[in-house]
């Protein structure tokens, strides 16, 4: 009985073990390649187009005010977005995580009553993603 | 990487295991907070687990608009193993999954090579591995990783080997090594991710343990070492008290993991203990007879 059991435990581990061989690839994914909706959208700044989005979605008072908001960092100036720029937490938050209804940023108005809007129109999206890919300009 | 496997494999074969019964129980529970112990199931038991992860207890998507994390899903693992020997351990798993890989369904298994014992071996040794399958639905962009272009891209494997030993009557200290083998990774990135990882735990008394645990990646751009500015990986540190009420394991925790199965913490850890993206956890571990 013993003897058995080994027996059908070295032939679930064999099984595992060609299973496992068999579905074995070292893939690479391509690098990420620019919308073609960024070939219709003129160099953006952030002085010219990004500014008045992040106003009206994010430094608003009670939220990226650099007051007594309750969202982190002063967003009412490129300076004070910047380390989230560099830091990879706005590409995360705004464009990475933009359907989670809680992290996506801007929060849906039913996790933060006080959010302007759940989420960016589709212009406001696109020129902050090519913004973003041509590595946030002033 | 095959022959890595195949190694492993002949080890475990040309190791046998004794059969007699360990002296020394190293841990509680077969998994520490994230990462798995040496600790095997008795024959013919079978564990029912349940694992929550909460969202960020603290920082920007924590505190009091979440209730600080309770009122967000990390992570959510609902799932088994059972002992098919003493010393032979299967599990399955449903998984929420944090990282890019969604919806996981794991299968994992553990043999314990060497058990710490009077007048034997030193240590008690245990080989494990766990896959996981992406059962998600593919993006239509070729740069996600999400895009499955063939259904090996679902998967993600992992294999450790953990060595233990309970060096004091209330301490036991665990070391570990491995690699997760990602079948398609992000540009730039490297499909055979190596750790090494410490585990330990303290009992503090009869009910009560302390438990703690750090999986260091050692290559990549998860790698903690010379990371560039903009790169946003971070190592996963978990600490937690663990109370044995008899029949179950009850084990509340904190970690900055948003991921449970280490085939997710380990490449897709980005949150920080020091930005506050530390979250609450529990698992709940019922053991029946078969």
């Amino acid at each position: 009985m013993k003897q058995g059991i080994m027996v059908a435990v070295v032939c679930l581990m064999g099984l595992q073990g060609l299973l496992t061989w068999q579905a074995c690839t070292s893939d690479e994914l391509p690098a990420p390649t620019k919308p073609a909706y960024c070939d219709t959208i003129s160099l953006t700044t952030y002085e010219n187009g990004i500014r008045s989005v992040i106003t009206n979605t994010c430094a608003y008072a009670g939220c990226h005010d650099g007051g007594t908001g309750i969202g982190p960092g002063d967003y009412t100036g490129y300076q004070g977005i910047l380390p989230h720029l560099v830091n990879g937490s706005f590409q995360e938050r705004v464009v990475n995580q933009q359907d989670d209804p809680v992290l996506g940023m801007p929060p849906d108005a039913s996790v933060y009553a006080e959010s302007r809007q759940d989420d960016l129109t589709e212009r406001e999206f696109q020129v902050l993603q090519c913004w973003l890919l041509e590595g946030y300009p002033e | 990487m095959k022959r890595t496997y195949l190694l492993l494999a002949v080890l475990s074969v040309s190791v046998a295991s004794n059969g007699q019964a360990p002296m020394f129980q190293t841990f509680r529970d077969r998994w520490v907070v994230n990462s798995p112990s040496v600790e095997t199931l008795p024959q013919r038991k079978l564990d029912a687990r349940i694992v929550h992860r909460f969202g960020d207890l603290a920082g920007d998507a924590g505190g009091w608009p979440t209730m600080y994390g309770l009122e967000n899903a990390s992570d959510v693992s609902l799932g088994f193993e059972y002992g098919f020997t003493n010393t032979l351990t299967f599990g399955a798993a449903r998984s929420k999954g944090a990282g890019p890989l969604r919806q996981l369904v794991s299968g994992s298994m553990k043999w314990r090579l060497l058990s710490q014992r009077p007048g034997g071996a030193p240590f008690t040794v245990t080989l494990f591995g766990l896959s996981t399958v992406s059962t998600a639905g593919r993006s239509e962009d070729p740069s996600s990783i999400n895009y499955f272009e063939v259904f090996q891209h679902r998967l993600v494997h992992h294999v450790s080997l953990l060595a233990a030993r309970r060096l004091a009557d209330r301490f036991s200290l665990q070391l570990s090594g491995g690699v997760t083998h990602r079948n398609v990774v992000p540009a730039g990135e490297v499909n055979d991710l190596f750790h090494a990882g410490v585990s330990w735990r303290w009992q503090v008394s009869r009910v009560l343990g302390i438990i703690g645990e750090a999986s260091v990646p050692l290559n990549g751009a998860q790698a903690p070492f010379d990371r560039p500015e903009g790169n946003t990986y971070r190592v996963p540190l978990g600490l937690g008290f663990e109370f044995d009420t008899g029949g179950h394991v009850f084990q509340l925790n904190f970690t900055n993991a948003t991921g449970i199965l280490p085939t997710d913490y380990l490449p897709y850890t980005r949150t920080d203990w020091t930005e506050g993206q530390f979250r609450l956890g529990f698992t709940i571990s019922r053991l029946f007879n078969l």
